[in-house]
């Protein structure tokens, strides 16, 4: 067989389709080893390694932009949907691996298995987004928690450290046992555990049991899985304890990629295959949302911990999402690719900052993180780039223009007013009204306070240029958002 | 002969699984368990299915209850009302599970008859199923791929824990 048939051959097998995947856990693997022959002053080289790895499978994603392929007998496929998704994980990663390169060493974390961590967990990801099949949709949710429980509790030494990584394990193992139970459910019914099949199933009348007792509960259980790994209320009770011990990149990390890969997978599964079910599971999410936005504002005014503000708000912006997801039909879930972009720059930005600000001299801690809400007083005086950096993401996130949290906000309400959600809207902008209060607290203590405790800024390289970069990010999308949005809507309707 | 084996496996499996839960004793809950996963390997094994079966003793009843054994042994646990407190409550909850799931495995083997018609469900769990010819065609042609990410996922597994465990160099 020449190169050309043997190329050919497995093109036609769908090979492709799991070309980003598999270049990502192969440069996890070789990370891992070139950990082993790094002597310990080399080891700064481990960073960009991943960088590498991440920029390859980028690069894969981009050769196989307007690609379409299904792989292995229907397991994992390669559409522009999935395509979105990869770039917005591997951007998320990339940013994050930028962000630690200064930060893991500071907190003597810099191993080779932090990398690959990452590395594995961004496949585990892309997985979840690509996967038209239960199983590899299953094992993809796997890897990125696996990942990320050992990742929250990287330090060992740290008793919050470990506290995050348990608390996220148990919960994280049950809500896994929930989502099989589903999958086994969907499974003994359809005989099948395709998306295909699943729609072909319960999307026909003739199905006995596609609006019965047996739908209703595995897409109940499904739901509950994936409403945990989006942190959605009531299944949020790990998000503040495990953002708050976690290493502060990896809690970026967290609340970025786990987040965008639950609501891709939410997307494929309902809303492209059991959209039969779609007024079933709308009423189930409206009160999600409700709930999500509402427990995570609100609470998050009373924190005095920056993580565990960012958590709050993290769980609010989960139920932005839901919003969206309630609304369903492509305006609704474009909005969600939209809005997941947006949140990829301003929340890695917020969380950038708070790894990259320190205790400055004179404290018994100097050097330690600056967690404290009042640490901020005064930065813009001490740090005046730093500082309006930090008001940047928060005017993003509290969705004022001109920046992109404006506009994930605006097509998120507007998608649910055209699919008649007047009320959910409107319960929606109230609460970003209510989110402005604390968001804001922060610019105003930088620019308005006097500085309390000495703090100083890193000077790492790397860490400034993906702060830049998310800047750069909330500004373009919240200028020019039109090309994005006609992005989400080309990805959307590559599902439907 | 096969009705006859058929009826003494279950009635083995059925006394085993009940004195699984009424033993006092940890250990002998533990080795009545053993007889029950035992019991039900044979019924496999009158369906056909000598993968099930061999799988069934090997990782059931070799691997996972000897498991269950050390820790009853380390943890040196001579009464099991020593670790748990059932009160009625707690009983009644066990038998709604138990009706719950029942009333699943029938609502779901019916469904999947009723839909693909009786033929077809048959075919689907016919002679073939779980003999290592059948496990391994599925899981090598159907599911290669599901297959060869599990080891991405062991390999996560297996980092993660020795980065957790590991003496600080």
């Amino acid at each position: 067989m020449n190169e050309y048939a043997l190329g050919q051959g497995l093109w036609e097998m769908g090979f492709a389709a799991a070309v980003p995947f598999t270049l990502v856990a192969l440069s996890a693997m070789a990370v891992l080893l070139a950990d082993l022959w790094l002597l310990p002053s080399q080891k700064r080289a481990l960073p960009w390694a991943a960088l590498a790895g991440v920029l390859l499978s980028a690069a894969s994603v981009a050769f196989l932009w307007n690609e379409e392929a299904t792989g292995f007998g229907g397991a994992i496929r390669l559409d522009r949907f999935s395509a979105f998704f990869a770039m917005v994980f591997l951007l998320g990663t990339g940013l994050v691996v930028l962000l630690s390169s200064a930060y893991a060493r500071r907190e003597g974390v810099e191993r080779g298995e932090y990398y690959a961590l990452l590395l594995f967990g961004t496949s585990g990801a892309m997985l979840m987004a690509s996967a038209v099949e239960l199983v590899t949709f299953f094992l993809g949710l796997e890897i990125l928690s696996v990942s990320l429980y050992v990742l929250s509790g990287f330090f060992r030494q740290r008793p919050a450290s470990a506290e995050a990584a348990a608390k996220y394990f148990i919960l994280g193992a049950f809500a896994s046992a929930f989502l099989l139970y589903g999958i086994a459910l969907f499974y003994g019914a359809s005989g099948s555990t395709t998306y295909a099949a699943l729609r072909e199933s319960f999307g026909s009348a003739a199905f006995p049991y596609s609006h019965g007792l047996l739908a209703l509960a595995a897409s109940g259980l499904l739901l509950i899985g994936l409403a945990f790994k989006l942190g959605a209320v009531p299944f949020h009770m790990w998000v503040p304890d495990t953002y708050e011990g976690a290493p502060t990149t990896i809690t970026a990390y967290m609340s970025v990629v786990s987040k965008a890969a639950a609501a891709a997978a939410f997307i494929r599964v309902f809303g492209a295959s059991l959209s039969s079910l779609q007024q079933d599971t709308s009423a189930v999410l409206w009160v999600l949302a409700v709930v999500t936005m509402t427990l995570g504002n609100v609470v998050a005014i009373a924190q005095t911990n920056i993580k565990r503000m960012l958590a709050y708000s993290s769980i609010a912006h989960a139920g932005y999402l839901l919003v969206a997801l309630t609304a369903a039909g492509e305006a609704g879930y474009s909005s969600v690719l939209f809005y997941v972009l947006a949140y990829v720059f301003m929340t890695l930005g917020a969380f950038g900052v708070v790894s990259l600000v320190r205790k400055g001299e004179g404290g018994a801690d100097a050097g330690a993180e600056a967690l404290d809400i009042s640490h901020y007083s005064g930065l813009a005086g001490r740090h005046g780039l730093l500082a309006a950096a930090m008001a940047v993401f928060m005017v993003s996130l509290s969705g004022i223009p001109p920046t992109a949290g404006f506009f994930a906000k605006f097509y998120v309400f507007s998608a649910a007013v055209r699919a008649g959600e007047v009320g959910l809207a409107i319960i929606g902008v109230l609460n970003s009204l209510v989110s402005v209060y604390f968001y804001m607290r922060i610019v105003f203590l930088m620019y308005m306070k006097e500085e309390t405790v000495p703090v100083r800024g890193s000077r790492s390289r790397a860490g400034w240029v993906a702060l830049a970069a998310c800047v750069l990010g909330t500004l373009l999308l919240g200028v020019l958002p039109s090309s994005f949005a006609r992005l989400a809507t080309e990805s959307i309707a590559s599902i439907f | 002969m096969t009705t006859l084996l058929f009826v003494l496996g279950s009635i083995a499996a059925i006394v085993s699984a009940l004195s699984v839960v009424t033993r006092r004793n940890p250990v002998h809950s533990a080795l009545s368990l053993i007889v029950c996963l035992l019991s039900v390997a044979l019924l496999f094994l009158l369906l056909g299915a000598q993968f099930v079966a061999a799988i069934q003793v090997i990782v059931y009843a070799g691997a996972i209850v000897v498991l269950f054994l050390f820790v009853v042994m380390l943890l040196n646990v001579k009464d099991e009302s020593a670790v748990f407190h059932s009160g009625i409550a707690q009983k009644l909850a066990a038998l709604a599970l138990v009706f719950v799931i029942l009333v699943q495995v029938v609502l779901v083997a019916v469904a999947g008859a009723t839909w693909l018609g009786k033929e077809q469900w048959l075919a689907a769990t016919g002679l073939s199923f779980g003999t290592v010819q059948s496990v391994g065609r599925e899981l090598f042609a159907r599911y290669l791929f599901q297959f060869e990410v599990v080891s991405v996922l062991l390999l996560v597994a297996i980092v993660g824990a020795v980065t957790l465990v590991k003496k600080k160099q």
